[in-house]
């Protein structure tokens, strides 16, 4: 379970979250949404671990996070498939399920290229296929779908909405919250309103 | 591709005209023996190389400074990791790169002489010309790695090992090829000056040094092209392994 208590981060003199406190228990789902700058990405990578706390507590999913970062972060001397099996305990093999992923993410073909010969739309797939090959217990989206189009962010959408780990969403779409079935906080002046 | 090796062939069509014309001035106005031509000095080296005693001192020569440069390779990496793990260590090292980076060969070579048998001066000339070069890039490298790709890392629970090998090592390695590129010369040029400062018995660098003191200019530039030539074909041969390193570095090898 993921939990924030009265958590206070800032950068410098500004606070961008100011007395947070939420619970994300197994399997529950959760959509921070807010305008650009808010401190949604803040509070994604705090519950990631990246970031501490100045002031409060967050405890983590002990059965540890998987995150779908903003921009892809795919390691550009890696194939799109060792991209994936990257984050695998051993990642000289590529394990049915990953090859799986790819497919089931249009990705079939493109296993063997390069982050510099994908599209965006391609590279953004990897990026959640590498997030999803895991299984943790806790799935973070920092806006996961902005580089995808229609029929084929249904068919990510779906399989994301098909697992059963807790997940925490960061989107400016209400629908993607809705789709994913997630309670929808807001992120207003640093602190969380929940709808 | 070929207009560009077209290019490197006249260039050097036109320095080897240039001093064949220098030469041919210089023996009409009867000082031929300070300026051999290239055709001199070419078969100078072909005799040369014919007899076993060249290949011997050569050998000698390339053990010694490959030695040196590997010497400087494995510690300039080594020391580039400590400062980018610790800062006490950079602020150590930095100050120390400089003054090795600016001290003459000669200074050094005289030095070490007082410390070392002269067979291994070289040696340790050409490792302190290489040290800075390949920290410094290395250094580079590992501050330029991508912060980015490092958090993936950590909210992904990557080992250390993976890391290094995925992350780490990539990123550095354009740097470490540059600082090869440039090591290969700079530890050349050393650790021959080296060796015609301290005159081990089997060396290029005795060669040279007694080709001057006999004023056989021939041998000179015969000794001088050698060094040349061995300095560019091992130059080529390390950014060959290079290369084929950096290839393989997508291949899936190491978890």
């Amino acid at each position: 379970m993921l939990e924030f208590k009265d958590v206070y981060l800032g950068f410098g003199a500004q606070a961008v979250l100011r007395d947070v406190s939420f619970s994300l228990p197994p399997g529950g789902r959760l959509a921070v949404m807010g305008p650009s700058g808010c401190g949604k990405t803040t509070l994604l990578c705090a519950a990631a671990g990246l970031l501490r706390a100045d002031g409060g507590e967050i405890v983590p999913p002990a059965g540890g996070a998987a995150m779908v970062f903003q921009e892809p972060r795919l390691l550009p001397w890696l194939t799109a498939e060792e991209n994936v099996n990257l984050v695998l305990s051993d990642s000289r093999v590529t394990l049915p399920r990953a090859r799986q992923l790819l497919a089931d993410l249009a990705l079939a073909g493109a296993e063997g290229k390069y982050p510099a010969e994908l599209s965006g739309g391609m590279q953004r797939r990897v990026a959640i296929a590498r997030a999803l090959v895991l299984e943790r217990e806790l799935l973070i989206l920092d806006e996961p779908f902005t580089a995808l189009d229609g029929e084929l962010k249904e068919r990510v959408m779906g399989l994301i909405d098909g697992r059963k780990c807790s997940l925490l969403l960061s989107t400016h779409e209400r629908s993607e919250a809705e789709r994913l079935h997630c309670g929808v906080m807001w992120l207003r002046g640093g602190g969380l309103v929940r709808e | 591709m070929r207009r560009r090796a077209l290019r490197a062939l006249g260039a050097l069509a036109f320095w080897l005209a240039l001093w064949a014309a220098l030469a041919l001035v210089m023996r009409l106005r009867g000082r031929g023996l300070l300026l051999p031509s290239p055709a001199a000095s070419a078969r100078r080296l072909l005799e040369l190389a014919a007899t076993g005693e060249f290949w011997r001192y050569t050998l000698c020569s390339i053990g010694r400074v490959t030695l040196g440069i590997a010497l400087a390779l494995a510690m300039g990496a080594a020391l580039a990791v400590l400062c980018a793990r610790f800062r006490a260590a950079d602020a150590l090292l930095a100050p120390a790169m400089t003054v090795v980076k600016s001290t003459p060969v000669a200074s050094f070579a005289i030095l070490v002489l007082v410390w070392l048998p002269r067979d291994l001066v070289p040696v340790c000339i050409s490792a302190l010309m290489v040290l800075p070069v390949v920290w410094a890039n290395v250094c580079a490298g590992i501050r330029g790695t991508d912060a980015s790709l490092l958090e993936l890392a950590r909210v992904f629970r990557l080992g250390r090992w993976r890391v290094f090998r995925r992350i780490y090592l990539p990123s550095v390695l354009p740097g470490f090829a540059a600082a090869c590129r440039s090591a290969v010369g700079f530890g050349w040029k050393a650790g021959i000056a080296a060796e015609v400062l301290t005159v081990p018995r089997e060396s290029m660098g005795r060669m040279i040094y007694e080709s001057k003191y006999y004023l056989q200019t021939e041998d000179l530039f015969a000794w001088t092209l050698a060094v040349i030539l061995l300095s560019l074909a091992i130059e080529r041969l390390l950014l060959l392994a290079l290369g084929r390193l950096s290839r393989g570095k997508g291949a899936g090898a190491g978890a």
